[in-house]
């Protein structure tokens, strides 16, 4: 098993290297946990039709891509699918055929949605004999099976071995790893442990300071350590010692060359190398999303101190592959392990192979199995295996010759009896006439079920919507015409919200308490900012991950609150230090054992305080935390800084790093660090040509050549020179808008949103957050849009620059005038608690001080109706609560520690609608609906609606794909219970103490109980605008072509003059949908409501 | 006068769309080119139609010229690997002969 090591080309090494790349495609995009970010787990897959690449994810990562039929079947009892739309999907797949069953004529279409709603497939064959016998209806089914078995194919075990062989020899690396195959025939356990020693390495490799002993010798890459590190460390389970040591010291250094040596040993045919790559990649697909993550960002602090990528992951993953099932196959089977090795074995023993299958299974019988299991511990099991085959076919071949007609037989009588038919029918049909039936049922197998679910589901959701949305509008313009106004009246206020579904309760009730408009707009505002705020060392990216920053913005005290920062820094860096100090206890060696005694009582504090009075204990510790660091009122940095600030900003910040150097280097300081020397340092390293005379003097302990090499590192290590202060410079330069910048944020955010005239006194800039207690996915239910941050900087930048004069003056030049009475406010709404905070109101005129107070009234009722509204969705609350105690309840949630389901967060998320807030005014979303207000009379040319949806549009795709994929299979796409959620190095979270890195939505947070409370459905966007400014927005992006054509997305147009619905079909046309006629109407409220009811 | 000569490398341009961009330049980290530029692009055609990108909003879609230049001797590994990814993404690639003063500073051997 020794290798020569082969020298590969660098043009081989890179070929493969694009290839785990592009193998890497099933991969879902995937960030680290503190920026949760909702993504589409197949986005890369999306050049697929949604079906295919569901097909394709099942393939490799075994997921499934719909509910289960049972699920669907209970939502169809419940009323939320209706029979219209199931008959909808039907009809176009069965084409009026039908079959004359006794005296009755069947159309294909009835049997085909009777197979649908019931499920009518015969049991396993193992049980199907005993249910027969045991079924009230045995004689029935007994004449049945015979007076079809003539038209039956009959099958024998022969003919099934053959069929195993050709289905295995395809499917082996293709969709089915050697590792697999070897577990699934030989009965080996190999590819759980390839897992979990992968699990372990990976989850030891990529911690970030979680690990009270981090694996030493990280920078050595993941290969690397692995290598040096297996070489010392006891021999894995399934390894035997000296041959694994040997295959460990002949390992070549690159991970490329080991990978295309595995590839070569095993024979993997050329073709098939992408298929086998991406099965390994996805067998562990969350280490390895993450892997990639870390491999595309190579700035990323920790990788450039500890690299890692998918090639190295890959080439320890194939050794242990190759080296296992090497030993496995020699063992059990004595062959050598290769692509064509095992094909021909397959293919020269398929009886043998097909009865180790089967034992696989359980399908065989107790005695054949006990046989079979004690021929693996002989010396030389292969040739006696043949003969044990022989015994098995024969006994098999009893089993085979009934079972065709009895399975048929079954399904026929269920058949039967939903559609009303009686056996008499059944017996006078012909055979023939019964065997079509039995075709149009293994045409439409169980498996191809959950496609046309999906499609009535989705049918039903979107007739309703359109329903709802015409019946607005007639009500609407039915109302205007009435009382007909001169002109608008001006608002009371205006209110701009985050796009999140979760605005949609909000404003409803806002607009519902006071003459409110409400706007829906991306909640960062279009600031691409760059965010520091003034308590924290880090800087937040405010802005869809998607995108790249353009400005930095800093928050900084008022220059009234100057004096208080002092204290303010201080504050922060004793909490800081103490929580340091407190962890560090806590993880050293020794510490633990006398901080238990010492401090143990201290920590027994918040351990009861939080479980039993969780608010109030929250209320003191935030008393105390605001004591030691005062809070200081602050303010952004809007503006850009001129050349002078900036160059003194330059200058202080080289003159802090010096005299930082200074202080770790020789341990000087107080007088010893005078300004001076500082100062005289600093111009000499940024001049060569300078002296170091000057320095002698100031440093009389130190030697010229101490003085000299000192310098040096000033200029290499810590960039002290000309080109580090001017990159410098221009970074600060970036700090900050200029005017054109500001003019062009507001302008471009007011006419998307189509707000250019009739502006309130108040105008609300609202960004939203959330507050949870041990949630490792509390940036999940912050806001996207943001970067899964909380968006009150965006408010705050936005406002501050809408309220500047002379962005005003420009901005009326350019058409908009915004009043001089009109004030912008910021605002984060808390999405767990429902509270809206307006934030700089030190800004706000005293003129507006009335406005201001009745705006916050109706903020607080608002809120307080929305509470009410979401609590009657947690399942756990069972009486109705009032307004109050909703408000009360909602923030004891916030509070609590051990509550998994702070907020139902955006579950339930399914239609997108892009449109004026007039047309979805007073109808009840249901907190479903993604909603951008826009007006395409103030977007001529459409250039707004294109950046709506080629950028807000895939942040709404993301969040519905998560949310799908998660409902559909929370084992393999979601991140399972929360229950069981171990943080894993601060990256992510595993389930218990070894697995695979879970990647998308926790249970508790799409399903109820067992069920599931989002609903899984494809994102319905509406647009309000010309057909044929769409097309050619869609014509002009790849995006669009396969977000619509391949049908992760569906659209629909409202033509505002015909008043008149259009659906986008896959094939790129549109067709209209039937007005509503007036007489429905008041049909329609009554079923609607009937289904609000069925809902909650 | 100083004496400037000039000494011929390899340019190598590549189209692709943002979401490859890193693939694009981990290849040619791994090659060890010393270093690359990379250009926005507003607006393109290829076989798959027409393409634009919003300079400010373009986000997933956004297409990027990388551009880098290398010792001759690096130009077929770079070709391998772009063959590869050109197999399964749109966009092109181009080599063109330029001159460049300081051919240590490209990575070029003296």
């Amino acid at each position: 098993m020794l290798e020569e090591i082969d020298h590969y080309s660098d043009s081989q090494r890179l070929e493969l290297q694009l290839q785990v790349n592009i193998a890497s495609e099933i991969l879902a995009p995937y960030w680290s946990i503190k920026n949760f970010v909702h993504h589409n787990p197949l986005h890369e897959i999306e050049y697929l039709h949604f079906e295919e690449a569901l097909t394709r994810a099942q393939q490799l990562l075994g997921g499934r891509g719909y509910l289960e039929n049972e699920t669907y079947r209970r939502f169809y009892s419940q009323g939320r699918i209706s029979s219209e739309s199931i008959d909808t999907v039907l009809s176009s797949s069965s084409q009026g055929a039908s079959v004359t069953l006794g005296s009755r004529t069947v159309a294909k279409f009835e049997v085909l949605r009777t197979h649908l709603l019931h499920g009518v497939s015969a049991p396993a064959s193992e049980n199907l004999y005993l249910l027969i016998d045991r079924s009230p209806q045995r004689e029935n089914i007994l004449k049945l099976a015979n007076h079809v078995n003539a038209i039956l194919e009959h099958s024998t075990a022969e003919l099934d071995a053959q069929r195993f062989v050709q289905h295995d020899t395809k499917a082996i690396t293709r969709s089915l790893m050697f590792s697999q195959w070897c577990d699934v025939t030989l009965g080996s356990n190999l590819t759980q442990f390839i897992n979990d020693e992968l699990t372990k390495w990976c989850a030891a490799f990529v911690d970030e300071g979680q690990a009270a002993w981090e694996l030493p010798g990280r920078e050595k890459t993941l290969y690397g350590v692995w290598k040096s590190l297996s070489l010392k460390a006891p021999c894995p389970d399934h390894c035997e010692n000296t041959s694994w040591l040997a295959v460990l010291k002949a390992m070549p250094d690159s991970p490329e060359d080991c990978i295309l040596q595995v590839i070569n040993d095993l024979e993997i045919p050329e073709s098939h190398r992408k298929d086998y790559l991406a099965l390994h990649l996805a067998a562990l697909p969350g280490w390895t999303a993450f892997l990639k993550w870390r491999a595309q960002h190579s700035g990323y602090q920790w990788q450039q101190a500890y690299p890692a990528d998918l090639t190295q992951y890959l080439a320890i993953r194939l050794t242990f592959e190759r080296y296992l099932v090497n030993r496995m196959c020699q063992m059990r089977l004595g062959i050598k392990a290769s692509y064509r090795n095992i094909t021909s074995y397959m293919e020269d023993n398929p009886l043998v192979y097909f009865m180790l299958r089967q034992r696989f299974e359980n399908k065989l019988t107790v005695a054949l199995s006990q046989k079979l299991d004690r021929l693996w511990l002989r010396k030389n099991p292969a040739k006696d295996l043949q003969a044990l085959a022989l015994q098995f076919i024969k006994q098999a071949n009893d089993n085979y010759c009934d079972k065709a007609s009895r399975s048929a037989a079954w399904e026929l009588l269920a058949i039967a009896n939903c559609l009303k038919l009686s056996i008499q029918d059944l017996l006078e049909s012909s055979p023939e006439e019964l065997r079509i039936v039995l075709n149009w049922l293994k045409e439409f197998p169980q498996k191809d079920h959950g496609k046309v679910w999906l499609r009535a589901m989705e049918t039903n959701y979107q007739e309703r919507l359109v329903d709802q949305i015409s019946t607005s509008i007639k009500t609407n313009s039915r109302s205007r015409t009435d009382n007909a106004e001169p002109h608008e009246p001006r608002p009371q206020s205006q209110a701009v919200f985050c796009i999140d579904v979760r605005s949609e309760p909000f404003r409803r009730h806002l607009e519902s308490v006071g003459r409110n408009e409400t706007l829906g707009f991306a909640g960062f505002f279009i600031c691409f900012i760059r965010f520091q705020s003034i308590d924290s060392e880090h800087e937040t990216d405010q802005f869809p991950v998607i995108m790249k920053p353009r400005n930095i913005v800093r928050e900084v005290p008022r220059p009234s609150e100057h004096h208080k920062l002092k204290r303010f820094r201080a504050g922060s860096e004793l909490l800081r230090s103490t929580r340091t100090l407190l962890h560090n206890l806590k993880e050293h060696f020794i510490t633990p054992f006398v901080t238990v005694e010492s401090l143990g009582w201290f920590y027994s504090l918040p351990f009861v305080f939080k479980t039993v009075a969780a608010l109030p204990y929250q209320k003191v510790t935030n008393w105390m935390r605001r004591f030691v660091k005062s809070p200081v009122a602050t303010t952004l940095t809007l503006d850009k800084l001129s050349h002078a600030e900036a160059n003194e900003m330059v200058i202080g910040n080289q003159l802090a790093i010096i005299r930082k150097a200074l202080q770790e280097r020789f341990s000087l300081s107080g007088a010893s660090l005078s300004a001076d020397l500082v100062e005289m340092l600093r111009q000499v390293a940024m001049d060569e040509q300078k002296s170091v005379d000057g320095l002698k003097e100031k440093l009389p302990e130190l030697s010229t050549e101490e003085i000299h090499s000192f310098v040096q590192d000033l200029r290499l290590e810590y960039r002290i020179i000309p080109r580090g202060a001017s990159n410098h410079l221009e970074r600060i330069t970036r700090t900050g808008f200029t005017l054109e910048e500001q003019v062009f944020t507001i302008e471009t955010a007011l006419r998307m949103m189509g707000l250019t005239d009739n502006f309130a006194r108040i105008v609300l800039i609202c960004g939203h957050g959330s507050t949870s207690d041990n949630n490792p996915f509390e940036s999940a239910l912050d806001c996207g849009a943001c970067g899964g941050n909380e968006g009150q900087a965006n408010a705050r930048t936005f406002a501050a620059m809408a309220n500047k004069v002379q962005v005003r003056e420009i901005l009326s030049e350019k058409g908009i005038n915004i009043p001089a009475d009109t004030h912008f406010v910021p605002a984060q709404i808390n999405t767990t608690t429902d509270v809206v905070e307006l934030l700089d109101l030190e800004d706000a005129p005293t003129t507006h001080r009335l406005d201001l107070a009745r705006l916050s009234d109706d903020l607080e009722e608002a809120s307080r109706l929305t509470s009410a509204e979401r609590c009657r969705q947690f399942p756990e609350l069972t009486d109705r609560l009032t307004p109050r105690q909703a408000a009360s309840q909602v923030l004891q949630r916030s509070a609590d520690w051990s509550q998994v389901r702070p907020e139902w967060g955006l579950s339930g998320n399914a239609s997108f609608i892009i449109a004026r807030r007039e047309i979805t005014r007073a109808i009840n979303l249901e907190g479903r609906a993604f909603l951008h207000s826009y007006d395409y009379l103030t977007d001529p040319g459409g250039k707004l609606l294109e950046i709506i949806m080629t950028a807000p549009q895939v942040v709404t795709q993301w969040i519905n794909m998560e949310h799908y994929f998660s409902a559909v299979d929370n084992e393999v796409y979601g991140s399972g219970s929360k229950v069981y959620h171990n943080v894993a190095g601060q990256i992510g979270v595993m389930s218990g103490t070894k697995s695979d890195l879970r990647t998308g939505l926790p249970w508790q947070t799409v399903m109820s109980g067992n069920h599931p409370y989002h609903i899984p459905l494809r994102l319905t966007t509406v647009v309000e605008a010309p057909r044929s400014t769409i097309d050619e927005i869609i014509a002009r992006h790849d995006l669009l072509k396969r977000f619509y054509h391949n049908e992760w997305v569906y659209l629909f147009a409202f033509d505002r003059t015909e008043e008149q619905f259009y659906r986008y079909s896959a094939a790129g046309r549109w067709q209209g949908i039937p007005a509503l006629v007036e007489e429905k109407e008041i049909g329609l409220k009554q079923s609607t409501s009937t289904i609000f009811n069925a809902v909650s | 006068m100083v004496d400037i000569s000039l000494h011929s490398m390899k340019e190598v341009r590549v189209v692709v769309s943002g979401e490859q961009r890193s693939i694009v330049t981990d290849l040619l980290d791994r090659i060890e080119a010393t270093g690359y530029t990379v250009i926005a692009i507003t607006a393109g055609k290829g076989h798959g139609g027409v393409q634009e990108s919003h300079f400010m909003f373009g986000g997933v879609e956004s297409l990027e010229m990388i551009m880098t230049v290398v010792p001759e001797e690096k130009v077929e590994p770079i070709l391998a690997g772009l063959r590869t990814l050109f197999s399964h993404h749109s966009g092109v690639m181009f080599v063109s002969d330029v001159a460049v003063s300081r051919r240590e500073y490209f990575g070029k051997a003296l």
